[in-house]
């Protein structure tokens, strides 16, 4: 299967200020939580769409995080994969009430392009000179991991050296469904392609993303065992599994043939968005909590699911984690 | 005899929203300073600034007309016309 291996992680969370805390974010953050003044100096950020600015602040924390080997690649070998389902939703309601109240001039030209939601990835390029190529996934839920598999695929192609994974989001506009407790704010991940048999010293550890699809109606167990077989085939099992599930068919259908699986698992609610998933992949790579191997599942109503792969790896990032360096 | 007359325009008001706009500190923003060629204002930021006097102001400024514009002593002197003439 075609692995990353992650060289540098930042977040933007409420609650969780370094990635090894991304599992425990606030579930109701208090207006304020995030200071764009403070996140990215410099002129130009202010306006941004929030989920944007928290793309841009994730990735800059990633990228400090990743050290000097980033900047070296020429702007042509680097890439962007963002993957985000809610970033522009309370902007196009603001822009809506703004045409209904004053008309289009009202429209404040920075965010005027932010109806498309490719443009959060398009500013994350244009901030790091990324001219290799940039990509939007949008699946529900799993559009986080979609991205990684996607960047991965990239990579494994020889069309980029380097590249920067996001997932950002904005809280969903009330009284849209699951704006309630929905995810808030962005992480990112600096990876490299991994070479086969070779530990890359200043990686996280590598990441392998599969994906399946539960048809309304049909056995879940196919699908699902046959990814799980391709995850599993070339390693160790993991010891523990972590599953961000809603309470959809879809993610009750996981839940109970998680039960069948040897090792521990553990859920946790999946909020509106694709970014939870992620804030778990994030904190086990930073952490390595429960051994090497590492799995984290997620779902949606939709039927889509997705697989993420962790082998992780004594890594030397201190100010990212807790003891373990 | 001219018959344009003007209004009044607070000066510092003006370089407020135009330091707002920029994102920049007021004091950056001197009568003089030209927008491009000191405060590096692109296409989209002097959009910013249209939309931001037009809000204040309740006047309508044509793309074509701000891009004549460099300075704020400038800016003054078209949104001062406009309240005049009450366009």
């Amino acid at each position: 299967m075609i692995s990353l291996d992650v060289l540098g992680l930042g977040v933007v969370l409420p609650g969780a200020d370094k990635p090894a805390d991304a599992r425990t974010v606030t579930a109701a953050p208090a207006p304020g939580w995030f200071d764009v003044v403070t996140a990215l100096t410099g002129r130009g950020y202010r306006r941004l769409p929030t989920a944007c600015q928290y793309l841009l602040a994730a990735t800059r924390s990633a990228l400090d995080d990743a050290g000097d080997a980033p900047d070296a690649v020429p702007a042509e070998r680097r890439g962007v994969v963002v993957g985000t389902n809610n970033a522009g939703m309370a902007l196009m309601e603001e822009q809506d009430r703004s045409i209904l109240e004053e008309g289009a001039d009202a429209i404040t030209p920075i965010t005027a392009p932010y109806f498309a939601m490719s443009l959060f990835a398009s500013r994350l390029a244009v901030e790091h000179t990324v001219h290799g190529f940039t990509l939007t996934t949008n699946s529900p839920r799993t559009a986080g991991f979609d991205a990684l598999q996607a960047g991965a695929r990239a990579l494994a192609r020889g069309r980029a050296d380097v590249l920067v994974v996001g997932a950002t989001e904005d809280e969903l506009p009330r009284p849209e469904p699951g704006a309630d407790g929905s995810d808030i704010g962005a992480v990112a991940l600096v990876c490299a392609p991994s070479a086969e048999g070779i530990n890359n010293p200043s990686a996280y550890g590598s990441c392998r993303i599969r994906n399946a699809f539960l048809a309304p109606g049909a056995a879940p167990a196919d699908a699902l065992d046959d990814a799980w077989a391709a995850l599993t085939a070339d390693g160790p099992l993991p010891r523990h599994v972590d599953a961000v599930l809603d309470d959809s068919a879809t993610g009750r259908a996981v839940a109970d043939w998680l039960a069948g699986k040897a090792g521990t698992v553990s859920i946790t609610p999946a909020g509106a968005g694709c970014l939870s998933p992620m804030r778990h992949l994030v904190a086990r790579l930073a952490t390595g909590d429960d051994g090497p191997e590492h799995v984290v599942v997620t779902a949606a109503a939709e039927g889509n699911v997705a697989f993420a792969r962790l082998t992780t790896l004594p890594h030397n990032h201190p100010q990212q984690h807790g003891s373990w360096q | 005899m001219s018959e344009n007359t003007t209004t009044a325009l607070d000066l510092d008001e003006l370089r407020a929203i135009v330091a707002d706009a920029l994102e920049l500190p007021k004091e950056e923003v001197t009568d003089e300073a030209h927008f491009a060629n000191d405060l590096q204002v692109d296409s989209l930021m002097a959009l910013e600034i249209v939309v931001h006097l037009e809000k204040r102001y309740g006047i309508k400024v044509a793309e074509s007309e701000f891009k004549e514009l460099s300075t704020l002593l400038q800016v003054r002197g078209l949104v001062e016309s406009k309240l005049a003439g009450g366009k």
